[in-house]
């Protein structure tokens, strides 16, 4: 039986054909391939340097943040968030006011994150929230944005101390240091006013004085004692409605003195 | 000639091509997931913080006890989606009014648990000044009650013997 030969097998010539084709084959996958995982590479590379630093931008925010959830009162300019901290003095009723500061931008650079802008505002729906707004672009025009939260959670309220350390059998006159500074008493805006005290079955009146005056800052003037001054003898007081420094208001109440 | 081996070649080659390509690509996966956890975890704690303030809030206006300097802290655990907040407060003083107190002073102790076994708890205590107050509606006279946190700070719970272990 006659066989074609040219059938029976590639000729040599068919072999390096086949070959030649395979390999430009194998070469423009291996090039398109890698031309594909280096596009995706470099975007991965572009986006995690970005989002590093964003990420290390939004870490850090939080980290400076958790002293000003401490606050007492706060207000934000130029993007720095200046607030005050009152602690207490051991052994007494009285507070020291701490004043301190963020500025989220020097931070940032102190820890070489140069690249991320930093927007400090309030919240328009709650005085006791700052929103700060952290965004960068990279060389693509691509924009990477994150937003943090601060929340104060001290209200600064014009309070009584735990102890009165005051004596109401006689007419007295009796300073109070209050748990808060307080701005003024409330509605009204002055620092004096008149209100009641209770004995046996009488009532007569009181004067309620702001004292102890301090700066806090070139237009508002804070109070560290509230002075009761009675005409007689009390077993009630009452203690009228005073603003504090975050605009907290406490309200008017009686307290047994006897 | 054999170009099966030819071919196994050039395949294990260019997978060996791949595979160094793709290690840069997880070491920066890595990195962003690493990142992304330290922030994560500082948010967890944050919230935990807000969620321990108004936790310890609540159990101080809804008290009923008597105000006696002794640590309540059998306060039901409250889960959140990172953690769990584990609640104790304490009345140090008060200011009694004609019927009743005005003023209660109160210590709390909320310590928070993440649901990463590699996070240490932190115990968020502070103060807080429980206050009673009766405004009149018309000529009736209501109670409110109010409760202002004065102080608060993180401490590790082995810091602080009252906070809930």
């Amino acid at each position: 039986m006659k066989v074609h030969k040219r059938i029976q097998g590639m000729t040599l010539l068919e072999v390096v054909i086949a070959m030649l084709l395979l390999s430009i084959l194998m070469m423009s996958v291996a090039f398109s391939g890698t031309s594909v995982l280096l596009a995706v590479k470099n975007r991965v590379d572009a986006s995690s340097t970005y989002v590093l630093a964003m990420n290390k931008a939004q870490a850090l925010v939080i980290s400076k943040g958790e002293s000003f959830a401490n606050s007492a009162t706060f207000n934000v300019t130029n993007n720095v968030i200046s607030y005050h901290n009152f602690e207490a003095v051991t052994g007494t009723n009285g507070f020291t006011l701490k004043t301190a500061s963020i500025d989220f931008k020097k931070e940032l650079n102190d820890a070489g994150v140069s690249n991320v802008a930093v927007a400090v505002t309030t919240s328009t729906t709650d005085p006791n929230i700052v929103v700060v707004n952290l965004s960068t672009v990279d060389k693509t025009g691509r924009r990477y944005e994150n937003t943090v939260i601060l929340r104060k959670l001290i209200n600064a309220a014009p309070l009584l101390p735990k102890k009165l350390r005051c004596s109401f059998e006689t007419p007295t006159t009796c300073s109070v240091p209050l748990l808060f500074p307080a701005v003024s008493f409330f509605p009204t805006t002055a620092t004096t006013t008149t209100g009641s005290v209770f004995s046996g079955s009488t009532f007569s009146t009181a004067t309620y004085s702001l004292k102890g005056a301090s700066d806090y800052d070139e237009s508002l003037t804070i109070y560290k004692y509230l002075e009761i001054e009675t005409s007689t003898s009390a077993t009630l007081v009452q203690i009228p409605k005073m603003k504090g420094l975050d605009s907290t208001v406490s309200n008017e109440l009686w307290v047994k003195v006897e | 000639m054999n170009t099966k081996g030819l071919a196994l070649v050039t395949v294990m080659g260019f997978i060996l091509v791949l595979s160094l390509l793709m290690v840069p690509l997880a070491l920066g996966i890595t990195q962003l997931t690493s990142s992304t956890n330290v922030v994560s975890s500082k948010i967890g704690i944050g919230e935990a913080r807000n969620g321990a303030v108004e936790l310890a809030r609540y159990h101080i206006a809804t008290s009923s006890a008597a105000c006696q300097g002794e640590p309540i802290s059998n306060l039901p655990e409250e889960q959140l989606a990172q953690g769990s907040l584990t609640p104790a407060i304490s009345c140090t003083s008060s200011i009694p009014a004609f019927n009743g107190d005005a003023y209660r002073y109160w210590d709390f102790y909320v310590t928070y648990k993440s649901k990463n076994a590699a996070e240490n708890s932190v115990c968020f205590t502070g103060s807080a000044v429980e206050y009673f107050s009766q405004p009149k509606v018309g000529d009736i006279p209501t109670s409110t009650v109010a409760v202002y946190i004065t102080h608060l700070e993180d401490k590790h719970v082995e810091d602080e013997p009252n906070c809930p272990r």
